[in-house]
């Protein structure tokens, strides 16, 4: 059974008359971590969003964990996929930083949520900062607590938008440390990032998109390999030189 | 997801036009619709507002933003036609024959005619601004106020509210999406679980508002920005010989609709 299987994904948003996604076929392992990479308006959002159900595909299948999405509730849903938004901004509104990580589980209905909350606080250094509000904190601890209210709820299946966008070098190591445990631990995750440095610690396969194609497939190895796919990509330049000094 | 009344890119002879011309002709299509009770020229209005939006390449993405109001219309169909009588617009009433009595309810034929002639006017209200900022960039609007003599102050503030709008859309479909995977679901249980419902969404999208609103602010501070100065663009469109034509179209509407509005008909007609 895999995790997520996508079989022969079209999607175009409503208004556009340009598809956004051509021919998706993948699948994902229960366990392995992948990185879905790709320029800017590749279409990784909108592929992630398709995995979340938040968007239905206009032709095409989407199964999780055996069964289709189609069948799913919105709350199983939201059980079953953990989504990190790009901009951490977007979803907090609680007056202290427990009760935004606590809204989760007590939406999905959870139970022991104190413990849970705790526990996840203290993985991401929020213990001392439980009752704050949590709209007075830095970005990098906005962020944090926008990963930690999504990881809460613990999802079977795991998908980062750019949690590192715009951290500084500690709170990406952080949050970097976190997502390779992630890892370790052998949650499903789908990671968007253009950090090639976290992709390259976090993930063991890649899926790489360009212009809602899928360019790349496969093991990470093979990926950091291949040079003219990261140039194509623009991971790497080759006829850039940075002079300093 | 088509936002109501946003830009929408063409080549077409409606895009081309100057902002001013398309400004004065929407003006006085919108007055038009306000002055004549004519149910049947309301109608066309509505008709020709659609036919306008094909030759401008954008007839789909203008009756689907339009679709966006549809249950608004309807409603106020329906209010109209059961409390008529309340509304402070109303001269006497005619000779009115009653069609059917629901317990406090009385349809009758006045109500009728509004129930249709209200929902039309609403309708004419909101597409043609619609099909205005469909065919125009806000800045050109902008632009547009200035040469036509409004303070430069009160024309940017105007651009600025209606891009701030759209903004504000993208940003609350954003919220929603991330409140949602996390398990909300707005439309469950009594009225007041509902009201409650919203506050995850209504929060975050006060907060991001003012965030934007202090971006712009900043923004133009940095810039510089001086109300009294209008050094800005003016790369001219220039007045052609359609805006004119436009411009006379216009005049004539304006005319045609007042002198029907004071029971004066045209000679010609
Ligand atoms: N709501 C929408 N309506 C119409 N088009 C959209 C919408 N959202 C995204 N698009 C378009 O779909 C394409 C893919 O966007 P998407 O956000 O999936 O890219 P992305 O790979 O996530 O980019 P980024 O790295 O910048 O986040 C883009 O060309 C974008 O303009
Ligand atoms: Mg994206």
């Amino acid at each position: 059974m895999y995790a997520v299987y996508i079989n022969d994904v079209w999607f175009r948003y409503e208004d556009n008359i340009e598809w956004t996604l051509y021919d998706i076929d993948m699948n994902l392992k229960l366990g392995t971590s992948v990185g879905l990479v790709g320029p800017t308006g590749s279409g990784k959002t909108t592929l992630a969003k398709i995995i979340k159900g938040l968007l239905k595909p206009t032709r095409g299948e989407v199964y999780i964990l055996g069964k289709k999405i189609d069948d799913y509730s919105s709350i199983e849903l939201a059980k079953t996929v953990g989504y990190l938004f790009q901009n951490p901004t977007h979803q907090i509104f609680s007056l202290t930083v427990y009760d935004e990580i606590a809204f989760g589980p007590r939406n999905i209905g959870m139970e022991n949520i104190e413990d849970r909350v705790n526990k996840i606080a203290e993985k991401f250094g929020l213990s001392d900062k439980l009752s704050l509000s949590p709209f007075n904190l830095s970005t990098g601890e906005k962020e944090r607590i926008a990963i930690a209210s999504v990881l809460v709820m613990e999802p079977e299946i795991l998908i980062l938008d750019e949690p590192t966008l715009g951290q500084d070098y500690k709170n990406y190591n952080i949050i970097k440390q976190v997502i390779y445990e992630l890892k370790k631990e052998g949650k499903t995750t789908v990671l968007i990032s253009h950090e090639i440095d976290l992709i390259n610690s976090c993930v063991d396969e890649i899926i790489a998109l360009k212009n809602g194609k899928i360019m790349f497939l496969g093991n990470k190895r093979d990926f950091l390999k291949n040079e003219d796919i990261l140039e194509e990509l623009s991971f790497l330049d080759k006829n850039f030189n940075l002079v300093l000094g | 997801m088509v936002r109501l009344g946003q830009y929408v890119e063409r080549d077409s002879w409606m895009h081309r036009l100057d902002g001013r011309s398309k400004l004065i002709f929407s003006f006085s299509l919108m007055i038009c619709g306000l002055l004549i009770e004519n149910i049947v020229i309301l109608t066309s209005i509505i008709l020709f507002t659609i036919l306008l939006s094909f030759s401008a390449k954008i007839g789909r993405e203008f009756l689907k933003s339009l679709k966006g109001i549809f249950y608004l219309v309807l409603f106020a169909g329906l209010i109209w036609l059961l409390f008529y009588r309340t509304s402070l617009f109303l001269g006497k009433s005619e000779n009115v024959t009653v069609i059917a009595r629901y317990g406090p309810f009385t349809i009758d034929s006045l109500g009728l005619i509004y129930a249709i002639r209200m929902p039309l006017r609403i309708l004419i209200a909101i597409s043609i601004p619609t099909l205005y900022f469909m065919t125009t960039t806000i800045r050109e609007f902008i632009i547009s106020l200035v040469k036509l003599k409004i303070p430069y102050v009160i024309a940017f503030t105007f651009g600025l509210a209606a891009q701030l709008i759209f903004s504000l859309g993208d940003e609350f479909e954003k919220i929603k999406e991330a409140q949602t995977a996390r398990g909300l679901s707005i439309d469950e249980g009594s009225l007041v679980k509902r009201v409650k419902n919203h506050i995850p969404i209504i929060v975050p999208f006060t907060v991001r508002s003012l965030d934007l609103v202090e971006q712009i602010n900043i923004a133009l501070n940095l810039k510089h920005f001086n109300p009294k100065k209008k050094s800005l663009f003016y790369k001219e469109k220039s007045f052609g010989i359609n805006d004119w034509i436009v411009v006379v179209i216009s005049l004539f509407t304006l005319f045609f609709s007042i002198s029907l509005s004071l029971g004066i008909y045209p000679r010609f007609f």
